[in-house]
């Protein structure tokens, strides 16, 4: 179930085009800056999870993608997120050459409690998975997150990162592997969970 | 119960959910995206180079290449006009007037405008080819440095001033200006070190693409330049540093994005400046064309030849191909995940060969051959898909390896030359290099052959 998730991923409609007023001009990019104030908060997430979980860098990496978008906006076909989201994967998976100007800060959830159960179960899942995360390479980590994150396809994951679908089917496995891997006897539950994905994937 | 997938997708959810981004995160975007130019993806088209000179004066003496680039910016600001029209004060006059205009509309904010001080500074004003031009700065709170610059332009239709080009410091400034008609004109302003200019890439007799630099010469403080017919704006690049570029050199430092008067005037228009008679050109290039053959890679590549488990992990065939040289080394490529065809060669190899996308209208396709330990031996390339052809990609490997050839959706034989047909399967095949001519049946029963 992912009820919760759901909320969170609405669909941008490229026909939205905006015109406003700030501060007394009347602008009119064609809905790119409604397109930024709207769905850099999701995207954010996506950057977060590219970037092994710095939120320096995860802004970083955003700004600079959405940058990239606005001399070409006019002409992005297809709907405009999906457009960043592959974009964020790709710059993250083949493009990640610099380290980001900012300060590296602790991911978020660092002090999590860990291997409790209960409520706090899910805590320990998402400070193992960015942990995780962090530790695989950059294409591996996109193609998770594009996969488990994002919900796309074998064959959406391809083309968004450019890609044969049997090079995703590959990636995941061993990316899932190699988070079962990092995560010895940390959370006598996560291993069980990603070795089952394994087997699916 | 809560299934594998769904537990890993929470998890990544929950951990972002405190993510929060900084107030002005948006704010930044839409600037930093407007004063982004993106220079437009490539075509390996040879064009020959014409580079105009600025009339008149001497080299500017207080050029300083050891200078920093705030100590530059204090000379820009400081150094009286330069120019064939610096002493034409109507034209100056005209200049400013036009600066101050085209400011009620600027590309780096309000706030930004509002901190200039002072009176602008025209630090050149002379003729070229799109019309007399001039270089504009102003200071802000520190009166010797420069807070903004510019670019005034004759407008093509109306022949009047109009601001055509302005950048923050704060933001980053490019100095180099497309102007006039076609946005042709080409000004960079003097950055203390030397200028090279490359107006497209070039591509050479063995195929590989390179780009051939010159240095510019600068006069009172610019160097002017003009695309020659044929020539496209979008393709030039210009870069500022001591050591000159070498013609493959992949991102290069020094690059300096080339601003294009249309697209500031187009972008001041939606901002709410006055819609001019400069009508802009089209800015941008549509997407380059490639195969309609969608995911036909769905189920893994498309495996022909020898047996082999082979794949392409982690983008071995863009990787080569934008290291081998047969793509301008200045561009993004981009692969399709459309289809993709992997071939275990008869002397061991592997070949891994698809379309990338970006190097040129239509897409490319290239084949990279792997060694026995994975590592690439080879880069072929294989043109541009002959999209009408009963078999669209034919490619022909080295060392009597055969063709790859591909149709998706089509059965394939191949004969050689005074042989019979040979059947040889679905969607793609290895074909031995004696094969003289493919024929492809369609789903409809189409049936046409090509010769290789």
């Amino acid at each position: 179930m992912r009820g919760q998730c759901a909320g969170l991923k609405p669909t941008f409609s490229r026909l939205v085009v905006s015109v406003w007023v700030d501060e007394g001009v009347v602008v009119d990019d064609g809905g790119f800056e409604e397109f930024v104030r709207a769905r850099s908060a999701g995207l954010l997430r996506s950057a977060y999870l590219l970037c092994g979980g710095d939120p320096g860098a995860a802004e970083d990496l955003l700004q600079d993608v959405l940058e990239r978008m606005y001399p070409k906006w006019r002409r992005i076909s297809r709907d405009p997120e999906g457009y960043a989201r592959a974009a964020l994967a790709n710059a993250a998976a083949n493009r990640w050459r610099r380290k980001s100007r900012r300060i590296t800060e602790a991911p978020l959830e660092a002090a999590a409690p860990r291997g409790v159960a209960g409520p706090e179960r899910e805590v320990t899942d998402r400070d193992l998975v960015v942990r995780a995360l962090a530790t695989l390479p950059p294409r591996t980590r996109a193609v998770l997150v594009l996969r488990f994150f994002h919900d796309l396809t074998e064959a959406q994951t391809a083309a968004a990162l450019g890609c044969g679908v049997g090079t995703v089917k590959s990636q995941t496995s061993r990316g899932l592997a190699r988070l079962r891997e990092s995560l010895p006897e940390q959370d006598a539950t996560f291993p069980a969970v990603l070795q089952d994905a394994v087997r699916r994937g | 119960m809560v299934n594998t997938t769904e537990r890993v997708n929470r998890a990544m959810w929950d951990a972002t959910d405190r993510l929060r981004l900084a107030p002005d995160f948006a704010d930044r975007v839409v600037r930093g995206g407007r004063r982004r130019v993106r220079r437009a993806r490539v075509q390996g088209v040879a064009l020959a180079v014409a580079v105009a000179m600025a009339g008149g004066g001497a080299t500017v003496a207080w050029r300083d290449a050891t200078a920093g680039p705030a100590v530059v910016a204090d000379y820009r600001l400081l150094q009286p006009t330069g120019g064939d029209l610096a002493g034409d004060a109507r034209v100056i006059e005209q200049v400013v007037r036009a600066w101050r205009d085209g400011l009620r509309h600027s590309e780096s904010g309000d706030g930004a405008v509002a901190a200039l001080r002072g009176e602008p500074h025209v630090y050149w004003a002379g003729t070229t080819k799109g019309g007399p031009a001039a270089v504009v700065v102003q200071a802000g709170a520190r009166r010797d440095r420069v807070a903004m610059a510019g670019l005034v332009a004759t407008d093509p239709v109306s022949k009047e001033f109009r601001l055509v080009g302005e950048e923050s410091v704060a933001h980053g400034v490019s100095w180099v200006y497309a102007f006039g008609p076609e946005d042709r004109t080409l000004l960079a302003v003097d950055p203390g070190v030397p200028l090279y200019i490359s107006m497209a890439p070039v591509t050479g007799p063995d195929g590989k693409v390179s780009r051939d630099w010159r240095r510019m010469s600068t006069m009172d403080g610019v160097a002017l330049a003009e695309v020659p017919a044929g020539g496209d704006p979008r393709d030039v690049r210009v870069l500022a540093r001591q050591a000159p570029p070498a013609a493959r050199e992949r991102d290069p430092a020094g690059l300096h994005p080339v601003r294009e008067a249309s697209q500031y005037v187009e972008q001041a228009v939606a901002r709410g400046g006055p819609v001019p008679a400069y009508l802009p050109i089209n800015p941008t290039r549509a997407d380059s064309a490639g195969l309609s053959w969608e995911n036909r890679s769905v189920d893994g590549p498309t495996r022909v030849g020898r047996p082999t488990q082979v794949t392409d992990d982690g983008g071995i065939l863009l990787r080569a191909v934008g290291e081998s040289g047969y793509v301008d080394p200045l561009i993004e490529i981009h692969g399709s995940g459309r289809w993709e065809v992997v071939a275990g060669l008869p002397d061991g190899r592997t070949a891994l060969l698809s379309e990338i996308f970006g190097a040129s209208d239509p897409a490319l396709v290239f084949a990279v051959l792997l060694d026995a330990t994975g590592a690439v031996d080879a880069v072929i390339p294989g043109g541009a898909a002959d999209r009408d052809a009963p078999v669209p990609v034919r490619v022909r490997l080295p060392d009597g390896q055969g063709w790859i050839v591909a149709a998706y959706g089509s059965s394939l034989a191949y004969r050689t030359a005074g042989g019979a047909w040979v059947e040889v399967g679905q969607d793609a095949a290895l074909l031995p290099d004696t094969a003289a001519e493919v024929r492809a049946v369609t789903a409809g029963g189409v049936s046409s052959s090509q010769p290789l």
